[in-house]
């Protein structure tokens, strides 16, 4: 039972939803978006959020989209990860969005909620910041068409009052071949009915005019897609063994210690799986 | 648009009937099917989505009703486990032996119903993906994997995946 009270909002259109937005918060009501809704509710359970107003965006049409037109597949931020995966329309996102939660939670965790989530591993995000997705958030100023590479550094970046719309992915990158990998506390993971569980490293990876393109969670404490490990990753100079033994030292931060896996542990499970991505992808 | 800015009636379509309740935004679907309809079935456990003990359908679909405002409920088919009724696999539950306390059974038997309708030809892959999302601390696993079995193994099959 969520112990304080706050004003539902169910608006059918983007303008009515940001107008929600700025009156709400303006009020001192700290409004917050809602789509499956499942951190906001069992971090309000435990205090650790505290929403005056939430503001459904379930009921506006283009966060419901899910089509594929002129080259591009169109995702709405309220897509279930379960509608993702069972239309497998990206087989790369379908894999990593498979393997958050358990299936009864992917009915109601949505592609948005997984972006924004407070949580630091978003898997689901890996597949769409290796295919160079764009993202689609609307604001004050209307619509915008953003790179994800370009707005999501740790978490995403949203101004006051902006909501994530959709999401763009090339259809071309949905066709070239990848792989994608997760090792929990409890062993590897390979499909998502293996186990369950937080990563210890998971891994997307997509291979593109001949360079690999890396995603990373469980690894730091937020998800990542890093130009330096993956300009190291990908120098033609060096040999595989070689750039995988010292990829720790690209990294963006410290590697997660934690009752999950220590550091030293991480850093070895992540360069045995950067081996055999990189045996997959290169042959 | 819905609007519910505090606590107020709304009707909600429970087990194919219209009931009223009297719901705060903030209020879970497990809180108020329990407290507000008698409808305790749907069991509290964890209340974090972690186990499943809670599983309602929402059109068909199996949903952890601790992780649902009832007022997103608003114009969904909700059932519980007071609204199946001689469901095969209800049946299949007593002749598998597939509880021991109990607790955890009425999520199973939802989520197990929802996969027998919506994925009659499941294999075993799908089979424990789906079952991933309830936990039994007796650990009945065995038992309810044979339970699903036996009723999916009445259904006609297209192809085995």
């Amino acid at each position: 039972m969520i112990p304080f009270d706050f004003a539902y909002y169910q608006p059918s259109s983007l303008a009515e939803a940001g107008g929600l937005f700025a009156e709400l918060a303006a009020q001192g009501k700290e409004p917050m978006y809602y789509a499956g809704g499942t951190e906001i509710i069992s971090f309000s359970r435990l205090y650790q959020l505290f929403p005056r107003a939430v503001i459904d965006i379930k009921k506006i049409a283009e966060c419901n989209m899910l089509e594929q037109k002129n080259g591009k597949l169109v995702i709405g931020a309220a897509k279930t990860l379960s509608q993702i995966q069972e239309s497998n329309v990206f087989p790369l996102l379908s894999w990593c969005s498979g393997r958050v939660a358990d299936h009864t939670m992917r009915n109601k965790i949505t592609l948005g909620g997984n972006i924004c989530s407070r949580i630091p591993y978003r898997e689901a995000v890996l597949a769409l910041l290796v295919s160079d997705s764009e993202i689609i958030i609307w604001g004050k100023q209307g619509l915008k068409k953003v790179g994800l590479n370009q707005v999501f550094h740790q978490t995403l970046l949203l101004e006051p009052g902006e909501i994530v719309v959709q999401l763009v992915i090339d259809q071309e990158v949905t066709r070239v071949p990848f792989t994608s990998t997760k090792q929990t506390m409890d062993g590897l993971v390979h499909y998502p009915q293996d186990r369950i569980g937080y990563p210890v490293v998971s891994i997307a990876a997509l291979k593109k005019k001949n360079q690999i393109n890396f995603a990373f969670s469980g690894v730091c404490s937020f998800p990542f897609r890093s130009t330096e490990v993956e300009s190291f990753l990908n120098n033609p100079s060096l040999p595989w063994d070689e750039k995988i033994h010292q990829v720790a030292e690209k990294l963006p931060a410290e590697i997660i210690n934690d009752m999950e896996g220590s550091a030293d542990y991480r850093e070895f499970v992540l360069k045995n799986m950067l081996s055999d991505i990189v045996k997959r992808l290169e042959g | 648009m819905v609007n519910l800015v505090k606590m107020d009636l709304i009707e909600l379509a429970v087990n194919g009937e219209k009931r009223l309740v009297m719901a705060r935004p903030a209020d879970t679907l497990l809180h108020v099917l329990r407290e507000q309809l008698g409808l305790t079935g749907s069991k509290p456990s964890c209340k974090n989505g972690d186990c499943g003990a809670c599983t309602v359908l929402i059109d068909g679909q199996p949903i952890k009703s601790c992780l649902m405002l009832a007022v997103e409920a608003l114009g969904h088919e909700i059932t519980t486990i007071e609204g199946l009724k001689d469901s095969p696999i209800q049946r299949a539950f007593i002749d598998k032996f597939a509880f021991q306390c109990g607790y955890c059974t009425s999520g199973f038997i939802m989520n197990c119903h929802a996969l027998s309708v919506i994925h009659p030809d499941a294999g075993d892959e799908t089979i424990r993906e789906w079952l991933q999302s309830n936990l039994c601390r007796c650990t009945g696993y065995e038992e309810i994997t044979e339970a699903i079995k036996s009723v999916l193994a009445q259904e006609p099959k297209e192809n085995n995946g």
